[in-house]
């Protein structure tokens, strides 16, 4: 029997508590140290980087097949007129603007629901250059310079107004109101 | 005023209530209700988002206090690294522990939210997205790294450390919509700028002042079942020395300096 | 109304998570209560001043 300086048993009592790993602290704080280098990390070479469409037509040989995320704002919503189905394919043809620069689309698939006239979109695609899917279509006020952007989804970059008398966004963007 | 124990027994109050728990409560009875009201029948729906966004009311004020909570739990942590004090360690963990359940609200309201306005449920290249999911694991870690058996003190040393760390985040988290605007969806606040009006600014403040009320309700209840653990705690030391010196027949200066702090009789 | 099922499902966690988490703290208070001496419970008086 261990004694100690009292005279009191200090001999260690077996199993009074489950087990617990002595290097789970350390594993713990190793976590939280790989969460925070994985954190910097994420912030200084975060690849999803919007592309405004300015800049992604400056940008359009650098580009070449690479896929990217493009933003910019419909200069008019999607009507009837503008949705075609070829194949199995539902497409929807539009024009988008950032900073008077117009970029025309080519959608594969349904727009959602809050797509509309200068709300801002975030579209996955590439660009591509020569005839469109729907041969002979001409879009109303676009870039009409045979290069496109082939999107196969389309995100809705909400803005944070939410006023009644809102300015109109396309003001912002340049487009022509 | 304090409640009083006999008041307990007869089960007219919590165990960890008191009279101002029971005056939030009684403001959190009314205001929910309230606020529902406002949220969906007398704000306004939106030109573009529609009723989506009626999920404002509920997302913005959650995600205000995970703020507040981790930052509490940062001012608990410096405090109790500090003095050394037990309030401090109960008040960080207390806090913590609430900011975990109100970030976890903002990522599953924001992603709810998400689908109908943004069209997808979660972006994993997302800046605003991605910091908010790593502030929350960073203080569930701060939990998992409290349930590892240990001294009080060196526990709440541990967690004090990692309470600070995990804080640095929020700063990045909340700025992250300007600082990498073209890396995100999530729009930018719509406060700072005065995009809110009339009833919608109203419904927002209101569920903000709810969620506040809500906030302090569960802090001070979190705090004194933090409180309650921590001298049950205490008394399991002190029973444990009581044991061995009825083994050993003895008195030792540490069984009588927990006699004097009337952790054992 | 439209997004019912978000908004119905946005303001079900909101208020529900919360309180199922009020309903576990107050559960647990009261466990611990009945094992701590009332002495060291700070805001509940004794009841005999």
């Amino acid at each position: 029997m261990d004694k100690g300086e009292a005279g009191i048993d200090l001999t260690p009592r077996k199993n009074i508590r489950p087990s617990f790993p002595r290097w789970i602290p350390g594993l713990v704080l190793l976590a939280v140290a790989l969460t925070i280098v994985g954190l910097v990390w994420f912030l200084a070479t975060n690849s999803q980087s919007f592309l405004e469409a300015d800049q992604a037509v400056a940008e359009r040989e650098e580009l070449g097949q690479k896929r990217f995320q493009l933003l910019g704002s419909p200069i008019s919503s999607a009507g009837p007129d503008q949705t075609f189905i070829i194949g199995e394919n539902e497409y929807t043809l539009f024009t988008i603007a950032f900073d008077g620069v117009f970029v025309d689309v080519v959608s594969r698939g349904t727009p959602p629901d809050l797509f509309d006239q200068g709300v801002p979109v975030v579209l996955e695609g590439r660009w591509e250059n020569g005839p469109i899917p729907v041969t002979e279509y001409v879009f109303p006020n676009g870039a009409n310079d045979g290069w496109w952007f082939a999107a196969d989804r389309i995100l809705v970059k909400h803005d944070n107004d939410y006023r009644k008398d809102r300015i109109d966004d396309a003001e912002n963007r340049g487009q022509p109101e | 005023m304090k409640i009083k124990f006999k008041e307990v027994k007869e089960g007219r109050f919590n165990a960890t209530s008191s009279r101002s728990t029971r005056f939030l409560g009684f403001c959190l009875a009314l205001g929910i209700p309230t606020l529902i009201l406002f949220a969906f029948v007398f704000s306004p729906k939106d030109d573009t988002m529609e009723d989506a966004v009626r999920l404002l009311y509920i997302h913005v004020p959650v995600a205000i206090f995970s703020y507040v909570a981790f930052g509490i739990t940062a001012i608990g942590s410096i405090c109790y690294l500090w003095k050394q004090s037990r309030w401090w360690d109960t008040t960080a963990h207390a806090s913590a522990e609430i900011g975990v359940i109100f970030s976890a609200l903002t990522l599953i309201t924001g992603s709810i939210w998400g689908r109908p306005t943004w069209n997808t449920w979660w972006e994993w290249g997302d800046v605003r997205l991605v910091t908010t999911l790593v502030m929350f694991l960073m203080f569930v870690g701060y939990l998992a790294l409290r349930q590892v058996p240990a001294q009080p003190q060196i526990r709440a040393k541990r967690a004090a450390i990692v309470g600070i760390i995990g804080t640095i985040n929020i700063p990045i988290v909340n700025r992250s919509v300007e600082w990498w605007e073209n890396s995100t969806l999530h729009q930018q606040s719509s406060l700072t700028d005065g995009n809110l009006e009339d009833l919608t600014l109203f419904t927002w403040f209101l569920g903000t002042l709810i969620l506040g009320i809500a906030y302090l309700w569960l802090m001070i209840h979190r705090f004194r079942v933090g409180w309650l653990a921590s001298e049950h705690e205490a008394l399991g030391y002190g029973a444990a020395i009581e044991e061995r010196q009825a083994e050993a027949g003895i008195q030792t200066a540490i069984a009588s300096e927990y006699r004097e702090e009337g952790e054992i009789e | 109304m439209s997004h019912l099922g978000y908004l119905i499902a946005g303001w079900a966690f909101g208020i529900g998570v919360p309180g199922i988490y009020a309903i576990f703290v107050l559960r647990r208070g009261r466990k611990l209560s009945a094992e701590v001496p009332v002495e060291r419970q700070r805001w509940i008086s004794s009841g005999e001043e």
